[in-house]
């Protein structure tokens, strides 16, 4: 049994319905942010499918209640085609404006996904249960609900394409102004 | 002082320009061809060591003849004794003789020559053999003058020939010469029996074989020059005398011209050696004019058109001493091969040898020029010989000579292309296939019965009951269908030609008839055939009244007119012309025989399905009205929305869907929301404005402002209904928004907005990006294609789908063939609809299709043979009816025109590109069809994404089914079968549920009936509950998934066996193998357990999480799993 690899630690998981094992590759993630010596986030690697902040909160209630969480950050390629990301702002204007692009879900490989924890307890608390759960290879059920696919699934994505008038109008309001404070700033 | 040139010396100038600008073209293009065509002609001829052998035989032969003892004055019945079934018995033609008291002999032959083209030396070396063409000629002593009545010479001869056999089989055994001897009908005339002579292959060395050569030997007794007044043989003389009522006796053409061309074998090689001698290129000219023919099926046979090498030499030695209407010599003697070649075909293709005729002398030594003689033609194909008194194309049926016709015309465009090489289809290529020649095929059995109208006056007529059928046939189709079809061509099944020497004629033909018709595109799907006024015409009106009997009726039109016609309905996919020519044939030929009529037509226009609209199922296959009522709701909600007040005023809407420009899978139907091609996109583009934001994102902010706004007037203004969705079209640009409008009348469009600023944001990123430019072009090609050439290709294929009637309903059928195959979602829609114009836009050598099964199999054919790897395929997509020999005439105004068709420049630019691309990446790996017009010079815009498997699989799929079409012909369970999928492939296949979505999609279902069906008359409130999910389902497995995986499905799950679709998935070679762990695999994996090594840090693909995964995703939607192995 393989509980290691390259620097990050196996766990072995079930996915609802499936009778082998999946798994996920994590290690603590190593950040250079001034003003943030220490990490407090797992980076973890080969995430199932529709890992979202929410399944994300509930495996951690489940093997370590105390580890609360403070963010997820997946990354832009698990759902696309694509195999890199290109951030289109940039490589079209020189502008500083604000960008809803995010640098590390642009960074992140497919599948993977960084979670960050509210303090550095919290963090060592989720590390270390992963990290004995790891060696003794323990198979963990992934929080994911079988029935929250199908059609109701697909349906609801058709659903949310459709955009409200006013969060549109709102957002296109903010980006005009942005855009606007960014070119008179270069100037 | 020099004035500028005035108006019409600047059209004079730009005339003359052209005409020095065609003639430099041409001597170009014609230098070209001569090289193709000396290579050709040098490929062709025959062996020197195949003559060599094949003149020693002819010796042999010879001397074997001479040997042939002479014998003198027997009886009938003499004869009858002598020659038995039990060895050779004389070939008599119907009807045999008995009680003659004239008597037979058989005297040495006043002359031996070989003829045709052997003995002109213009043969041609062919795959299924060749054959000399040996003369024995009797002599005069053996005739009396007016033995050319009622079949007397031909009995004569009949003996001469069994005589013959009788001696040549026991010499040529007892001297080497091991043959097999047959009769046979040469050119397929039952008057004219003669011998083919084979070789058998043996061990003994003394033995003098052939067979290796692949020549045959026949054997033709003629008749001796000038033994009969040829003038009591012209067409129009009675030769036959039998007991009639009728005080005139028809006219015996075939009769006549049957023995008088047998006395002129000699006479004519020499006619045609005079010409050889005096024209250097003579000789190569008809060598291809016999290429041209046999790749076209023609022969100088009788059941092969009846033109062959022989009439083709005569026509061009005739054109070399006049032919025009002054007896202006068409042809001169300093001619290359390919100007004869072209000035031969050009005649054939420009003069009307049935309305008018040619006439020719083949008298050596005196200078009498061949004349054209137009309207004082005898209906029948004339060239007429004024020394011989023959009609050269006595073999022609009026349809061979039509099709011959037609043949000429396309192969005279083809030669006048300037812009393309055309050397392939005109000589490379053979187009004998019924099947892709012709719009549709009939077989006909004909009952027994029908004999008994083939009496003694039909029989000395036409001299076959076949023929009297085939005349028969060609009379009735040709005035039943009149416009509606521009070519009937009637021929035998088969017809047997040779038979054994102990027979004396071949017993029994086929009873079935084929039957090929071509169309005309604006006629034949009319419902009504119109016929003359009732005022007038009292004699027409008589004659139409007769024809159509029950069906003739007298209708008043909407322009007020009061005139006789026969109105058709549609029933079941069986268009208009079959049920004419069912009626007809019932009515004048023979009752109730329509039963013995067989077409695959109906079935391929079966495969369409049908549309949930009144009279959906009587709607001729050509029919675009559900196309109209789009378009109409289209220009509806354009006129709207051009009235909203908008900041900037709305400059254009470009249609940029497949419904709106007729090629979309489905007929577009009113609320059918669960047709995956529901949403019409549409191009909206704003007037001018400098004050677009200088960033992709930015700029896209606005245009939503844009479309806020529109949403809001049209809300306030209008009674649409509309809203706003996000669209993720362009990878990495998430801020595309859409406005979708629903109208009234049913539809949906999807509107997104182009400004000028988009391209130049794209390019930017594409310079901006180092590391991944590539990708960065990849996006730009998608946003070339989705805003910019999808508009373009729009107009472009809406223009041509008015030119040809019957694209619209064959694409329609492609894009069905490709969906059953699981293979329509890996093509863009419009690289599908490139590849189905290809027929219609460039379908020589065959003509244009005019009907869904000759469109559909044309396209199997073409990606059959496509080789994608070596040549590109350039479409010139402008179509205006400019063509010919007109250019002469041009005004600027109609060069303007020309000047939008491809020219060479822009033909070898787009070349260029292909040859680039194929250089950087010789196998086809990055990029296999390569499909340029004047649209898309570069070619890859549509086929872009494409991968090599899947390019790879359509190749061998089109050639699977063009090669069972080819070996066991087109019937409904083959056509079915074309339409299965293979899946043993596939790794595994995900079966869905079936939803029931047909009537939601506007589709009738198969085995329902219409009236028991409702229309969707309204818009659900929830119109997402109306998709079909499963396409969602395989968007997100790509998403998830596609890096390792190929998906395939049904884009249109309703269309197979009650709206199961399939997903089936092909895992990804190079993603099965072990490898050491990486973080940006993208792949579900797993550890590699080692017993040995723990730390081995290899991992490989979990493939059963994966399936697992793809089920869950799948939930409700999967009703099973299945995996190979």
């Amino acid at each position: 049994m393989v509980t290691e690899i390259k620097g990050f630690k196996v766990l072995p998981l079930k996915i609802p319905n499936s009778s082998v094992e999946s798994y996920i590759f994590f290690k603590k993630h190593e950040v250079k942010l001034a003003g943030d010596s220490e990490s407090r986030s797992i980076f973890f690697c080969n995430l199932p499918i529709a890992s979202t902040t929410k399944v994300l909160k509930k495996f951690f209630q489940n093997i370590a209640i105390g580890a609360t969480m403070e963010s997820f950050t997946a990354s832009y390629l698990t759902d696309s085609a694509e195999d890199v990301f290109l951030d289109l702002s940039k490589l079209t204007s020189d502008l500083d404006i604000p960008s809803e692009v995010d640098e590390s879900s642009a960074k992140l490989p497919k599948n993977c996904g960084i979670v960050t924890f509210i303090d550095k307890s919290a963090f060592q608390l989720a590390m270390n249960k992963l990290k004995s759960l790891s060696s003794g290879y323990k198979v963990v059920e992934w929080p994911l609900e079988a029935n929250s696919f199908g059609s109701q699934y697909f349906l609801g994505k058709y659903h949310s394409q459709v955009l409200d008038v006013e969060t549109l109008s709102n957002s296109v309001s903010q980006a005009l102004i942005d855009f606007d404070k960014a070119e008179k700033d270069s100037i | 002082i020099s004035h500028p040139p005035s108006k019409k010396q600047r059209k004079q100038i730009s005339a003359q320009e052209i005409q020095v600008a065609r003639e430099t073209a041409e001597l170009f293009k014609s230098n070209i061809f001569k090289l193709q065509i000396d290579e050709l002609i040098k490929e062709v001829k025959l062996k020197d060591a195949n003559i060599d052998k094949i003149e020693k035989v002819l010796h042999k032969l010879h001397d074997l003849i001479r040997m042939i003892p002479a014998t003198e004055n027997l009886t009938l019945e003499e004869l009858e004794a002598r020659f038995t079934s039990k060895k050779v018995v004389i070939p008599f033609p119907d009807p045999k003789p008995s009680k003659v008291n004239y008597k037979f002999s058989y005297l040495p032959p006043e002359d031996v020559s070989l003829v045709g083209s052997f003995g002109l030396k213009t043969g041609v070396s062919q795959n299924h053999g060749m054959s000399v063409d040996m003369i024995l000629t009797m002599p005069k002593e053996l005739f009396q003058p007016k033995d050319y009545l009622n079949y007397r010479a031909l009995y004569k001869r009949a003996f001469y020939l069994a005589y013959l056999t009788d001696h040549l089989i026991p010499l040529t055994k007892k001297h080497n010469l091991p043959v097999k001897i047959s009769y046979q009908y040469f050119n397929d005339d039952i008057l004219y029996p003669c011998l083919t002579i084979e070789s058998i292959k043996t061990d003994n060395p003394d033995d003098l074989c052939f067979h290796k050569t692949k020549f045959s030997i026949k054997l033709i007794v003629g008749l001796p020059f000038g033994v009969f007044e040829n003038k009591k043989l012209m067409p129009n003389k009675n030769c036959i005398r039998i007991q009639s009522d009728s005080e005139e006796l028809p006219p015996t053409p075939l009769y006549n011209s049957s023995i008088l061309s047998s006395t002129a074998f000699d006479y004519y090689l020499k006619y045609l050696y005079t010409s050889k001698k005096a024209t250097e290129s003579f000789k190569d000219a008809c060598r291809l004019g016999k290429i041209w023919l046999n790749q076209r099926g023609f022969s100088g046979s009788v059941n092969k058109g009846g033109f062959g090498h022989f009439e083709f030499a005569v026509l061009m030695s005739a054109l070399l001493h006049g032919g025009g209407l002054n007896g202006n010599k068409i042809l001169l003697h300093g001619f290359s091969s390919y100007q004869l070649f072209k000035g031969t075909i050009k005649y054939l293709a420009t003069m009307d040898l049935s309305s008018g005729y040619l006439s020719f002398s083949s008298l050596i030594g005196e200078n009498i020029a061949s004349k054209f003689n137009p309207n004082e033609g005898f209906n029948v194909p004339t060239i007429f010989d004024k020394n011989l008194k023959l009609n050269i194309l006595w073999k022609m049926t009026s349809y061979s000579y039509n099709l011959l016709k037609h043949d000429a015309i396309q192969t005279l465009e083809l030669l006048n292309d300037v812009v393309k090489d055309r050397f392939d289809p005109i000589l490379l290529h053979n187009s004998n296939h019924d099947q892709l020649r012709y719009d549709m095929l009939l077989n006909i059995t004909i009952p027994d019965d029908l004999i008994e109208q083939f009496g003694p006056l039909e029989k000395i007529t036409f001299l076959t009951f076949e023929n009297f059928i085939m005349n028969k046939l060609y009379v009735i189709l040709k005035m039943a269908l009149g416009d509606r079809a521009t070519q009937v061509v009637v021929k035998l099944e088969k017809f047997q030609n040779v038979f054994a020497i102990h027979k004396r004629k071949i017993n029994s033909q086929t009873n079935n008839f084929i039957i090929g018709l071509m169309f005309n595109p604006d006629e034949c799907e009319k419902l009504v055939t119109k016929g003359p006024d009732n005022d007038d015409h009292e004699e027409e009106v008589i004659k139409f009244r007769n024809f159509w009997g029950a069906k003739a009726s007298l209708r008043r039109f909407k322009n007020g007119t009061i005139q006789n016609c026969v109105v058709w309905s549609i029933k079941e996919s069986e268009p208009v012309t079959l049920s004419i020519i069912k009626y007809s044939l019932d009515h004048h030929l023979y009752k109730d025989i329509s039963s013995n009529i067989s077409t695959e037509l109906p079935a391929f226009n079966k495969k369409l399905p049908i549309p949930l609209l009144p009279s959906g199922s009587n709607q001729p296959v050509i029919s675009t009205s559900s196309f109209a009522n789009l378009k109409t709701s289209f220009e509806s909600l354009t006129r709207a929305i051009s009235k909203l007040s908008l900041p900037l005023s709305v400059k254009s809407m470009f249609p940029a869907s497949s419904s709106l420009r007729y090629t979309s899978t489905l007929q577009p139907v009113p609320f059918a929301v669960s047709n995956p091609d529901f949403w019409n996109e549409v191009i909206l583009q704003f007037e001018s404005s400098a004050k677009w934001p200088d960033e992709l994102f930015a700029l896209e902010k606005v245009k939503s402002a844009f479309l806020l706004k529109t949403l809001d007037e049209l809300h306030k203004e209008t009674a649409y209904k509309a809203f706003i969705t996000q669209d993720d079209t362009i990878p990495f640009n998430s801020h595309i928004t859409i406005l979708r409008v629903l109208t009234p009348e049913g539809f949906g469009f999807k509107i997104r907005v182009l400004t000028e600023r988009d391209e130049t944001m794209y390019l930017r990123a594409v310079s901006n990006a180092d590391k991944q430019k590539a990708r960065a072009q990849d996006i730009y090609l998608k946003f070339n294609q989705k805003y910019i050439g999808v508009v373009k290709h729009s107009r472009t294929v809406s223009t041509l789908s008015h030119h040809f009637p019957f694209y619209s309903p064959t694409v329609r059928l492609f894009k069905i063939w490709l969906d059953s195959h699981l293979l329509l979602s890996h093509f863009s829609e419009e690289l599908v609809e490139l590849i189905a114009l290809k027929p219609f836009v460039d379908p020589a050598p065959y003509s244009v299709p005019h009907s869904v099964e000759n469109g559909f199999l044309r396209i199997l054919e073409f990606l059959a043979s496509w080789n994608w790897k070596d040549t590109s395929l350039i479409l010139d997509l402008v179509k205006n009816d400019v063509g010919g020999d007109s250019y002469n005439e041009l005004d600027s105004e109609t060069f303007n025109k020309l000047s939008d068709k491809l020219t060479i420049q822009t033909q070898q630019m787009i070349e260029d590109n292909f040859t680039k691309i194929r250089k950087n990446d010789p196998t086809g790996i990055k990029t296999q069809f390569f499909i340029g017009s004047k649209d898309d010079p570069s070619g890859i815009l549509w086929s872009n994404e494409l991968t090599l498997p899947i390019a790879s699989r359509l190749t061998a799929l089109a050639r699977s089914a063009t090669e069972i079409i080819r070996s066991s012909g087109v019937n409904e369970i083959n056509l079915n079968l074309l339409f299965v999928p293979v899946l043993q492939d596939y790794d595994f296949i995900i079966d869905i549920k079936s939803h029931k979505l047909s009537t939601s999609a506007g589709v009738l279902p198969s085995n329902s009936f219409k009236n028991l069906i409702n229309n969707q008359t309204f818009f659900p409130d929830d119109i997402a509950s109306k998709y079909d999910l499963t396409q969602a389902y395989i968007d997100d497995l790509n998403r998830k998934f596609g890096n390792v995986i190929i998906f395939s499905s049904h884009s249109y799950s309703f269309l197979n066996n009650d709206g199961h679709n399939i997903i089936t998935g092909l895992f990804v070679p190079a993603t099965l193998t072990k490898k050491k762990f990486r973080v940006n695999f993208g792949i579900n994996l797993k550890p590699v357990q080692d017993s040995k090594d723990k730390d081995t840090e290899e991992v490989i693909i979990n493939k059963e999480s994966i399936l697992d995964q793809i089920r869950l995703l799948g939930g409700d939607l999967i009703s099973e799993v299945k995996i190979k192995g």
